[in-house]
């Protein structure tokens, strides 16, 4: 029999590093990515919490790695189908091109929520409002500020929650990284304009990874940075090129409100919606998808997807997660698949003995 | 598929309505259900069908607890039957509250069909009528919004400052009951209502966009019914005379007979009680129907238009649009000068 | 100042507007136990605390109002403490409580 061969689709950090994995392992892995270039979300991040560490750097090293003889990597393929043959997977492109793997791992990630659905927040509307992705994108210097260069201490507020723990816009779910997100934008803020006045609207702050809690202390101690508990409800535009916010602060009892240079939404996650579209055409047993993201068979056992023997998921295709938890999930994936072809290869060889 | 509220329109009828007028309007903005009859009818020649047997829709009483939920329900099954009698279909609202009444014993209807027949039973052995659904149920400011374009094209006037060149600065004030309740009754939905915004733009002025905006102007039933609530409904009103202020609007535009009224008369009671006024001259800020300040873009005589009654003088206002009024005229009736008010001691003009 | 009586009267809102500049002494405050920072309102040194529970009294609302520049009744607050200092042994922040509560007591104005 033939060194097998993965197919993995999405080339964001978990579709990477699985692939890292795997070819560490000897197994050859076709990377599929629909983007020109890999590295998914991370490609759009300035810095990481909880840490600071540079996104760049850490794209850079494992994008080093994948240039491995094992990895073959496919940019700007879409891929339309994945069906099933015998024990083996064809996977076609929108160019119908067809490859053979042994195994699929799926690693198409997640999208930002569109931020334009919560209409009270007047995203697209105000220019002073903005995402957290674009307020990366003003850290490293590809955006441009929302208000002006005059200005030494801007007001800035975020918000927690938009899209996320929100019956309203159908997303029950916590997205998980928002909350530490937020506190480490709000530090990186004040480390670009220390006279910048900065609150935070949070509903809950779910500080749960390992340095986030620290992270939260060091925003207020050190930065002096105003934790409000309470959900924005909305915002309109106000005198001088500014937005007028309203809140309830909970914890005051009293209702608040605020003028600012800067609202920056804390987008949540949601479903990649390549998923949603293309249910129809994954050769699953059981295509089931809760909420859309790809449901897990059980909790325990979150790298296998479905009862598909030789489907697998990684990463936040099965829901929110910190870039952490999906590294760590694509390399655990990565032994799963591993696992899984041993077992195919020395059922292979027990059929070829008795025929 | 539209994305978002922002660009919501709602489907207005083009001809054909039976209109319903409201119980306060006539005391407080006396000309304005008139005008937009005048408009509708003289101007755009559209059939506009009026009953004179038409009641009030006891909206008040309603949300003042003092009339039970069967007995509005008959009193709007009556009206329908009158305009059903009538053999009309689109059902034209002047009054915000009633707006709202409407829309809510439809929608009840639909979820509780029995409710229904209660009140077919019961139109039926108390007045032996019958009524039909409407096909549409409008507001008189969607139509006015519905014919924006035509009334521009047929008028002379721009909302521009003559003295400064400038257009003029406008908020507006939707009734809360206009989309809050059901925000796809309503151009823009509840949070970006463009019924009276879009007029302002088409019109030539230039719509201001405050902090509160979408505030309850104070009018609220339980608020100012009784004397000794007054003081929730004024302080609300406060509370957006506060953060319209330092846009120095030159008007403000509302579309619910409450809105309109309360916020022209608290501007003098908030000036007696606390001597403060939210213009830059102490004169107020005028406050406007959409079918004066469409009567005005159509050539009226503000006075006959009833805009002498408003707490706030618009003739500061009607000096900036540079518009062509008989000073003398404003306080005449059948033609002879009548005794005008006394002058209010604190807004000035 | 009104000359007519209308039978009722107009009431300030009560929002709170962060658009108001703290007022420097509660900045200096702050200055002298940065430590009040790390307050998170979990409400364990009310909890503890003997005077809060005859007074009302609750350290992190006192807090709370210092954040958000609400200082009306700031040192009229603070003087309700007996300074025993069971809420520093609670506090798992480690706010310096007593010191912040000299402090506030201390301000001249208001």
């Amino acid at each position: 029999m033939q060194q097998p061969t993965v197919s993995i689709i999405g080339a964001g950090p978990a579709g990477l590093n699985a692939a890292i994995s795997l070819a560490k392992m000897e197994i050859r892995v076709n990377l599929f990515e629909k983007q020109v270039k890999p590295g998914g979300q991370l490609s759009h991040w300035h810095t990481l919490f909880p840490d600071m560490y540079d996104a760049k750097t850490l794209l850079k090293s494992t994008i080093n790695e994948i240039s491995h003889p094992h990895i073959k990597l496919y940019t700007t393929v879409n891929i339309r189908q994945i069906k099933r043959q015998n024990n083996q997977w064809i996977i076609s492109s929108d160019g119908n091109q067809e490859f053979i793997s042994d195994a699929v791992i799926i690693t198409s990630g997640f999208n930002l929520f569109d931020a334009t659905k919560k209409e009270e927040y007047g995203y697209g509307i105000y220019p002073q409002v903005i995402t957290s992705l674009e307020l990366e994108q003003m850290f490293n210097g590809r955006r441009e500020w929302p208000f002006s260069k005059d200005i030494e201490a801007p007001k800035a507020g975020f918000v927690h929650c938009v899209g996320s723990r929100d019956t309203k816009c159908g997303n029950n779910w916590c997205s998980k990284v928002c909350c530490v997100k937020a506190v480490k934008q709000a530090i990186e803020f004040k480390k670009q304009f220390p006279k910048a006045e900065v609150s935070c609207f949070y509903m809950d702050l779910r500080m749960f990874g390992k340095g986030y809690e620290e992270l939260y202390m060091k925003a207020q101690v050190d930065f002096n940075i105003q934790f409000i508990r309470g959900r924005l409800s909305e915002a309109s535009p106000s005198n001088g090129n500014k937005v007028h916010v309203k809140a309830e602060d909970t914890l005051m009892n009293r209702p608040l409100k605020q003028n600012l240079d800067m609202l920056v939404l804390m987008v949540g996650m949601t479903p990649a919606i390549w998923l949603n579209q293309h249910a129809e055409r994954i050769d699953f047993e059981k295509p089931k998808f809760k909420q859309g993201f790809i449901n897990p068979v059980e909790n325990y056992q979150s790298t296998i997807y479905q009862n598909t023997p030789g489907v697998f998921a990684a990463g936040t295709c099965k829901g929110p997660a910190s870039l952490i938890d999906v590294i760590q999930d694509a390399k655990a994936t990565a032994f799963e698949v591993f696992a899984y072809l041993k077992k195919e290869k020395q059922n292979v060889e027990i059929l070829e003995k008795t025929t | 598929m539209l994305k978002t509220w922002n660009e919501y329109q709602k489907q207005v009828p083009d001809d054909h309505f039976f209109y319903v007028r409201s119980c306060i309007r006539q005391t407080f903005f006396p000309g304005s259900e008139t005008m937009l009859l005048r408009i509708l009818r003289e101007h755009l020649n559209k059939d506009v069908f009026e009953d004179p047997r038409h009641t009030t829709c006891t909206g008040i009483g309603y949300h003042s607890d003092i009339i039970p939920l069967e007995t509005i329900m008959t009193v709007v099954g009556r009206q329908l039957a009158l305009m059903t009698e009538a053999g009309y279909k689109n059902l034209l609202v002047s009054c915000v509250t009633s707006f709202g009444i409407y829309l809510e014993m439809l929608d009840m209807w639909k979820h509780f069909p029995e409710k229904l027949e209660e009140t077919r039973n019961a139109l039926r052995k108390s007045t032996n009528r019958e009524f039909e659904i409407p096909e549409s149920v409008s507001h008189a400011s969607d139509v006015i919004f519905h014919f924006k374009d035509e009334i521009r094209e047929k008028s002379n006037l721009k909302l521009i400052n003559k003295l400064t060149g400038q257009p003029l600065k406008v908020v507006d004030h939707i009734g809360c009951h206009y989309a809050k309740i059901f925000p796809h009754e309503g151009f823009g939905g509840a949070e970006f209502p463009s019924v009276l915004s879009g007029l302002i733009k088409t019109w030539g002025g230039e719509m201001i966009d405050y902090p509160e905006r979408r505030h309850c102007c104070g009018f609220g039933f339980r608020h100012y019914l009784v004397q000794e609530n007054r003081g929730y409904s004024i302080s609300n009103a406060k509370i957006k005379f506060e953060s319209m202020a330092p846009y120095k609007p030159d008007f403000i535009i509302a579309n619910c007979p409450g809105c309109a009224m309360f916020l022209d008369k608290w501007q003098y009671t908030l000036a007696e009680m606390t001597g403060k006024t939210y213009d830059t001259e102490s004169n107020g800020i005028p406050v406007l129907t959409y079918e004066e300040l469409a009567g005005l873009m159509l050539g009226h005589n503000p006075w006959q238009m009833g805009m002498q009654m408003h707490q706030i003088n618009v003739e500061p206002l009607l000096e900036k649009l540079g518009y062509k009024y008989t000073k003398k005229e404003k306080f005449y009736l059948a033609g002879k000068p009548t005794k005008s008010p006394s002058a209010c001691s604190v807004l000035m003009a | 100042m009104s000359r007519i009586s209308f039978g009722y009267s107009v009431s300030e809102g009560k929002v709170i507007n962060l658009d108001q500049q703290k007022p420097a002494w509660l900045e200096k405050i702050f200055e002298l136990e940065p430590s009040l920072h790390r307050c998170i309102s979990c409400g364990n040194c009310a909890a503890v605390c003997t005077a809060g529970h005859f007074t009302g009294m609750k350290f992190y609302r006192i807090c709370l109002n210092a954040f958000r520049g609400q200082t009306s009744d700031l040192k009229n607050d603070a003087k309700a403490c007996m300074l025993c200092g069971k809420c520093q042994f609670a506090c798992p922040r480690g706010v310096n409580i007593r010191h912040a509560i000299m402090l506030m007591t201390q301000i001249q104005k208001p």
